[in-house]
């Protein structure tokens, strides 16, 4: 199966280069070219892609503002001609980071990266459940019995009806691998099992009892998805 | 100092033609496309410099050489690209556009022959397609 990608690309020349690539591959199916971030969130928040090639610099905001108002997690490869955004890049956990400009060769060589990838991820999503590793055990969790996942630094609180798990992991790598129908990222620091919402006050999802914080940038995405009438 | 032939092409000396044949791997109907593209974009791109440094504007000329620096890198102007780059870094630290008055003369002057010479390339890449059609 192909990779559905979006390009975020201010310089089309640019754009038209990776989009050559992408045909040229076999690999990749282009569904969209933006000029710049919000064009790009507007496509995002209706549609689901496996992957954005995204620029950094961009008129307005940034490539990085992007990835911090989307509300779930693509696979992101940067395509910069600014070698400075490296750090952030890994900060941000993109796939790969091409400078600008790059050789099919390379091209590929990251498309073999984000195939990798895609195929664990494929392999976990059919799985209803889930091992954490909590001390010396490893417990298993029902993705039903999950109420919502709370990032604390380098780890993460699973929230069960009856119990709570603190386990070395983040929020980002759990978007990743939970089911991405079931569970949404709310909050840079919250994933919710939107099946377990009870309420919504304002910007607070209330979850048996819990108070869950929504933010601003997931918002929109949060009250698309709960089936509002 | 330009060689073509019925069944080679080589990029003229003043482009970085080892990066150049690296990036179309011989598809120089693309190459065509390109370059074309270049001087298509180019004078908004650089009217965009223009528009920043006019208007005093550092963090926009920042931006704006940025993307000539990116442009420049598709059609091999690796020694104007260089020159875009430096400027860009130093309109990271400039803290008033009269800083920047040499540089921009710079730019436009090597903008302008960047122009010439894409100009002439894009004249050879067409006569020597057009030969292969």
């Amino acid at each position: 199966m192909k990779i559905k990608s979006i390009i975020v690309e201010d310089i089309q020349v640019a754009a038209d280069f990776l989009r050559k690539f992408c045909e040229k591959s076999g690999k990749v199916d282009v569904l969209g070219h933006f000029l710049n971030v919000e064009d790009a969130l507007g496509f995002l928040n209706q549609n689901v892609v496996d992957l954005i090639f995204l620029d950094v610099e961009m008129p307005g905001a940034t490539g990085f503002d992007l990835l911090d108002r989307i509300s779930y997690s693509p696979k992101v490869i940067l395509t910069t001609s600014k070698t400075e955004y490296a750090f952030n890049a890994f900060q941000y956990n993109v796939a790969d980071y091409l400078k600008k400009p790059f050789t099919y060769q390379r091209f590929l060589e990251s498309i073999a990266k984000i195939e990798t990838t895609n195929d664990i991820a494929a392999a976990k999503v059919d799985q209803d459940h889930l091992f954490i590793k909590v001390d010396t055990k490893l417990i298993k969790l029902q993705n039903t019995d999950i109420l919502f996942v709370e990032s604390m630094g380098d780890y993460v609180k699973f929230v069960t009806p009856n119990k709570k798990y603190v386990t070395l992991n983040t929020i980002k790598n759990l978007e990743e691998k939970l089911d991405k129908a079931t569970f949404l990222k709310v909050h840079r620091s919250y994933l919710v099992n939107l099946t377990k919402i009870d309420d919504l006050d304002g910007n607070i999802l209330l979850i048996q009892g819990n108070q869950v914080p929504i933010s601003k940038g997931h918002r929109e995405e949060v009250l698309k998805r709960l089936n509002i009438i | 100092m330009i060689e073509t032939g019925p069944n080679s092409f080589m990029f003229s000396k003043e482009l970085d033609s080892g990066l150049l044949k690296d990036l179309y791997e011989g598809d120089l109907e693309y190459a065509e496309v390109v370059f074309g593209d270049f001087l298509k974009y180019l004078p908004d791109y650089f009217g965009e410099v223009e528009q920043a440094y006019n208007g005093k504007k550092i963090d926009e000329l920042r931006k704006a050489v940025h993307k000539c620096k990116t442009l420049m890198g598709f059609v091999g102007l690796s020694h104007i690209q260089a020159t875009y780059q430096a400027v860009e870094k130093k309109c990271e630290s400039a803290e008033h556009i009269s800083e920047l008055d040499a540089d921009y003369r710079d730019l436009q002057k090597q903008t302008e022959s960047g122009k010439k010479i894409i100009t002439l390339e894009l004249d050879r890449l067409k006569a020597f397609n057009g030969t292969k059609k």
